[in-house]
């Protein structure tokens, strides 16, 4: 009896093990079979992780990188822990720094250290170059003479200003250029005080691109509505032709769209023609290069991208809701403004936050149709790629664009995908 | 019973025709802009004013006969077409693991599928400009081409999605139990009845690279001078009727393939 049951348990534990090793199995294969559903998205995540994800790193990476002192004057950096920043550092230093200045002036980086210095301090660039003869020359041969050769070349060299950058930037990663990109004081004179030298004010420009975008939102927003809700409510041909009339600008490319607008809008344009032929104005009025244009244009090209998330949403409105409200008392306005518009607002928001975040990077149309003072920060972003080769602060401008952005569009766009969820 | 329906549906004459007539100055102010600049292309004078002097072809003659036009618009065709194949394959791979529920990350894999719609492109340009310089792909003809496919991938990736939730999928599975394996049954039932907005899918990946300026100006070099950016080097120096010329040919371009992308697709 006793042996039976102990049989009996035996078998059962046995089929247990084999059950919990089915299961075991199975759930093996259907890990595999997640995994191996992955697979064909395999070859596009090794792509963007490359030509997408990558590049963005190396922009964040890129914006912090300060490596010019780190790399070209380790020893002078080190030599000067021990300097309290009053004055002049002792002779020794001056000894140091002019054998690094040699020693990069041989490798070819000498033009980046200058650049770099430049970027902080006035005449920076000046100030190396003129070290670079000094080194070059090879008159100082002690510390004392190495110290009165650049002091006799510049007297900077006799003032705090440079040799407190040097020591403040000994390391290959700084905050410089984000605080630079952020607006902060960041350039000096030679007494290591703030430059009297005007910058580029930053913070203006992104407060101009938050302000035009935000304009440019709240005309698409305004306009946008009752015209996505006359498409809504169309049928029939007028209906086709209403949205053939969003759709065809929407799909032309946005060059040919900006372009449009200079051929209408320049001086010996089509609309000064029009206004001068039909005697509304003697003299042709001056509409390109401005930021009415700017916003005009923008406004334009972006009204598609507003209307047809509203469009989406509204069309999914039952009209009975308004007819009950009808029914029940309400005016048509006020059917409409307690019964229809609440159930537009998921569509309103995903058409304004799609419209913002799209025109906080436009750099096309404000480049062609606006003026110096309408320039958003993607244009001061290629500008500091292309024409100053300043890449670290071109990355720090796109760093504080990027994250900007998504702060911003984050929230909401949560919101928005909680609303859209809960509709279905 | 409709009359009814009609008056309580319908907004009173005195708010629904001002904002008809609202809604057709907004439209009007869409296409206007278009329909006066592209004309002038046909303008026999360099002017940019109605009425036309004349009608002539000069203007596209120019943008075929000048080197630098002609070249420019054989660059666009070949990293336009480079883009497009590149592009839908990646796409359409990816759109099919996609729309799979077993597939886990997939709504986190959507977002970064489609980001580049949304990342200024301006950043995407420096972010693939400073990667490209250490491997030499700036001032090349693939470095052109990768860029444009992160900017065209999106609009594959999202057709091909939007097709593939109408599709049936207990179709692979009998073409499993006959036999096929994943890749045949791919090949041979998936993709023929999906082809359609495969089809539609690379057409607007063909347009993104066709009309694309901005990444252009990061990375490439003279010799990869396209349609566009001669457009926009133009625009900014002085405006010229073959600079509407070459805007009507991309219109044109991009319009035929759509026409024949809905011509074949009703054919069906």
């Amino acid at each position: 009896m006793r042996m039976k049951t102990a049989q009996a348990d035996k078998a059962a534990l046995d089929r247990g093990t084999v059950v919990r090793g089915c299961a075991v199995g199975a759930a093996r294969g259907e890990r595999m079979q997640a995994m191996r559903s992955a697979l064909p998205a395999l070859p596009l995540l090794v792509f963007l992780s490359c030509f997408l994800v990558l590049p963005l790193i190396f922009i964040f990476h890129t914006a912090i990188s300060d490596r010019e002192i780190a790399d070209n004057l380790p020893e002078t950096v080190a030599a000067l822990q021990d300097w309290n920043g009053d004055g002049t550092p002792p002779p020794e230093v001056y000894a140091i720094f002019l054998g690094e200045i040699g020693k990069a002036n041989e490798r070819a980086t000498l033009r980046q250290l200058g650049r770099r210095m430049g970027y902080q301090l006035d005449r920076g660039m000046n100030l190396i170059q003129k070290a670079g003869g000094v080194a070059r020359s090879g008159a100082a041969t002690d510390a004392a003479a190495a110290r009165t050769a650049l002091t006799d070349i510049d007297p900077a060299y006799a003032a705090p200003g440079i040799w407190t950058i040097v020591k403040q930037h000994g390391s290959p990663y700084s905050t410089f250029y984000l605080g630079w990109a952020a607006g902060f004081q960041t350039k000096l004179d030679k007494d290591g005080r703030p430059s009297m030298e005007t910058g580029y004010d930053f913070r203006l420009f992104y407060l101009r691109t938050i302000l035009i975008s935000l304009a440019v939102t709240a005309l698409t927003l305004v306009v946008g509505y009752p015209l996505a809700y006359v498409i809504a409510t169309s049928r029939g041909w007028v209906g086709g032709l209403m949205l053939f009339c969003i759709l065809l600008p929407f799909w032309t490319s946005l060059l040919v769209r900006t372009m449009s607008w200079i051929v209408v809008l320049q001086t010996n344009g089509v609309l000064n023609g029009v206004l001068t032929g039909i005697g509304a104005v003697t003299e042709p009025v001056t509409w390109l290069y401005t930021r009415t244009a700017t916003i005009l244009v923008m406004f334009q090209i972006q009204l598609p991208f507003t209307v047809l998330p509203m469009l989406g949403v509204m069309r999914a409105i039952p009209p009975s809701h308004v007819r009950a409200a009808r029914s029940l008392g309400a005016g048509p306005i006020r059917a409409h403004f307690n019964v229809y518009f609440p159930q537009a607002v998921p569509g309103i928001a995903a058409g304004g936050l799609l419209t913002f975040v799209l025109c906080l990077g436009f750099y096309l149309t404000p480049a062609l149709v606006g003026g110096a003072s309408d320039q958003m920060i993607s244009y001061f972003i290629a500008r500091f790629t292309n024409e100053e080769l300043n890449w670290g602060l071109a990355s720090a401008l796109s760093t504080l664009l990027v994250v900007g952005a998504g702060v911003c569009a984050l929230p909401f766009a949560r919101l928005i995908s909680r609303h859209s969820s809960e509709r279905k | 019973m409709t009359m009814t329906q009609k008056t309580y549906s319908d907004l009173p004459a005195v708010v629904r025709l001002p904002l008809y007539g609202f809604a057709a100055v907004i439209l009007a102010l869409l296409i206007v802009p278009l329909a006066a600049a592209l004309p002038i292309a046909f303008n026999a004078e360099p002017w940019f004013r109605y009425p036309l002097s004349g009608f002539s072809w000069r203007w596209f003659e120019q943008l075929l006969s000048s080197p630098l036009w002609r070249s420019a618009v054989v660059n666009s065709l070949i990293i336009a077409a480079t883009t497009t194949v590149l592009a839908t394959a990646l796409g359409t791979l990816a759109a099919v693991a996609l729309v799979n529920p077993r597939f886990r990350y997939r709504n986190a894999v959507m977002a970064l599928a489609i980001s580049p719609m949304v990342v200024p492109v301006v950043v995407l340009g420096l972010g693939l400009f400073i990667c490209f310089s250490p491997l030499g792909l700036n001032y090349t003809y693939l470095g052109v081409v990768l860029a444009h496919t992160v900017l065209a991938t999106p609009f594959v990736v999202v057709t091909v999605t939007a097709t593939l939730t109408r599709f049936d999928f207990r179709l692979m599975q009998a073409a499993a139990n006959l036999g096929a394996g994943k890749v045949m049954a791919f090949r041979t039932v998936m993709l023929p009845i999906i082809s359609p907005g495969v089809a539609a899918g690379a057409v607007f990946a063909f347009a993104a690279s066709f009309d694309e300026v901005v990444m252009v100006l990061f990375i490439a070099g003279p010799d990869q001078r396209t349609l566009p950016k001669q457009m926009f080097t133009g625009l900014r120096e002085q405006l010229d009727p073959t600079i509407i010329a070459a805007a009507g040919l991309m219109i044109v371009l991009t319009g035929l393939l759509l026409a024949v992308l809905r011509f074949s697709t009703k054919k069906r």
